[in-house]
């Protein structure tokens, strides 16, 4: 099968042909080109078999399309990076395509796909993605409360206890037990932090499989962003909201209390933490690619 | 050779140790100029607010603006936000990965060797791709809690390093050295998978 790079002047060579004409009316020439597509119902049984080698195909609207032969398609791509125009457009014309669809690939080459199915399964992309961000913000969140719960108390009614100005606390009573805040942030950032390292370890992976070395370092870069941004957004969080606390809460006449710092510092160390972790991901993936396009060139 | 686990035990705390006084020096000097920019900005804009600059004289007394950053940077210094001890996440988390890649990196020199283990690690069943990824994590995690945060046992380490009060460019290149090591482990690793790839001739892209 003759091979041509798509591009946008070739789509809309494809569509200025395609709108005129009966669903049925074929011309002269080779079946499967320009002059004489495939008519849909022709072809269908084909696809139904897998047998279909591709080519111009004209659908029930009279639209001609340039339809690709079945192929085998193994992984997916669990990269979390930025996803750009480039990396939506497949290139028809890569060795690996080429590859695919002469078969030099077989089923036990893929580590990240499930091995021996024609078609990708159910898509793990999201799912690890979720679960790869839901662990990162844990941690992170655990580590804002860790940092500055202080003496700040749980209680097992919902209701949070804190510290009073002569420095105490309420530990509980037969009736309300209590958990210190610190404790808890401390639990929920220890087991996030090896559950975030697996699913990142698992979409590193990935994106070697799906793009070699390069997808594989842009990955890396942008973990290593998230890390270093949810670090750096935690400590901007939490010194923002102190400021805002102590400055503000000044300039309104309240004087503040501990409670009313933890709380402060707190929210601020969530909302730095994660959008610092975030950014960071994403400053990390653009700087990753860009070093490794300088490396590669 | 044969290591002293007591002696592995105070290098790795001095390694920890390094990482978290690096840490301090840059997060200190952000924060305060941080402290510094919102000061000058926000805090003067609203502080610009009549209201505003009558409430504040009447609950603290500042009839100034710069008084006013006196007597609240005391305040703010008192409030102790952030403690200076305690390694955080984005360190604890590079101990995760400095224990677990010499794992990796092992399995995937054995590779190398042999086609079959190859195969074992990279064509198993998706139980046994979880096993070998999960496996190293959960190791380098009980590593972790053992020789640095159960009971805390780090701090015991960082006080008697206190007291040694080690040059800074110690503190610095042992720190930086770490993450260099690091970033080695890792594309060591890439490096030995792709060419694991190049011996049974599977292409990527």
């Amino acid at each position: 099968m003759e091979r041509q790079q798509l591009t946008l002047g070739a789509l809309s060579e494809i569509n200025s042909t395609s709108q005129t004409g009966d669903y049925t009316q074929t011309t002269g020439g080779e079946k499967g080109t320009l002059e004489n597509p495939y008519l849909q119902e022709e072809i269908d049984p084909l696809i139904d078999n897998g047998t279909f080698g591709g080519g111009y195909v004209k659908d029930k609207n009279g639209f001609v399309s340039k339809w690709l032969g079945c192929v085998n398609i193994y992984g997916d791509s669990n990269s979390s990076s930025e996803s750009d125009e480039e990396d939506n457009m497949s290139d028809f014309n890569s060795n690996w395509f080429v590859d695919i669809l002469e078969g030099n690939l077989d089923a036990s080459s893929n580590f990240w796909s499930n091995s021996g199915s024609s078609t990708s399964e159910e898509n793990t992309t999201s799912s690890s993605d979720i679960l790869g961000d839901a662990s990162s913000m844990a941690g992170i969140v655990g580590e804002a409360v860790e940092n500055n719960a202080g003496m700040t108390r749980v209680g097992s009614n919902g209701k949070f206890y804190f510290e009073t100005r002569n420095g105490r606390v309420f530990y509980g009573n037969k009736y309300v037990g209590t958990t210190s805040l610190k404790q808890l942030g401390n639990t929920i950032k220890t087991y996030a932090k090896p559950v975030n390292w697996i699913i990142s370890v698992y979409n590193i992976g990935s994106a070697y499989e799906d793009e070699g070395t390069e997808g594989a370092l842009k990955e890396t870069t942008s973990v290593a962003g998230g890390i270093a941004g949810g670090e750096i957004g935690v400590w901007a969080g939490t010194g923002a909201g102190v400021w805002a606390t102590i400055k503000l809460g000044a300039m309104v006449g309240s004087s503040v209390g501990p409670g009313g710092l933890a709380i402060g510092a707190i929210v601020g160390a969530i909302i730095g933490g994660i959008g610092g972790s975030m950014a960071g991901s994403n400053l990390g993936s653009k700087v990753g690619s860009y070093i490794v396009e300088i490396g590669w060139e | 050779m044969k290591t002293n686990p007591r002696n592995t035990d105070i290098l790795l705390n001095r390694i920890l140790y390094s990482l978290v006084c690096v840490r301090n020096l840059i997060r200190n000097c952000a924060v305060k100029g941080m402290y510094r920019i919102f000061d000058l900005t926000i805090g003067r804009l609203i502080y610009s607010i009549p209201c505003v600059r009558r409430r504040v004289k009447r609950t603290i007394g500042a009839d100034t603006y710069e008084e006013y950053i006196e007597k609240t940077a005391t305040i703010l210094k008192k409030a102790k936000v952030f403690s200076d001890e305690r390694p955080g996440y984005a360190i604890e988390y590079c101990f995760l990965i400095l224990f677990s890649l010499p794992w990796y990196l092992m399995f995937n020199v054995v590779t190398l060797y042999s086609k079959r283990a190859w195969l074992f690690m990279y064509n198993g069943n998706d139980f046994v791709r979880f096993i070998i990824i999960a496996v190293p994590v959960v190791i380098s995690f009980i590593l972790c809690e053992l020789i640095f945060f159960r009971n805390d046992r780090y701090l015991k380490f960082f006080a008697t390093f206190k007291k040694e009060k080690p040059p800074k460019v110690v503190i610095w290149a042992t720190g930086i050295g770490t993450l260099m090591f690091i970033i080695l482990l890792f594309i060591a690793n890439l490096a030995i998978m792709e060419y694991a790839d190049t011996i049974y001739n599977i292409h990527h892209h």
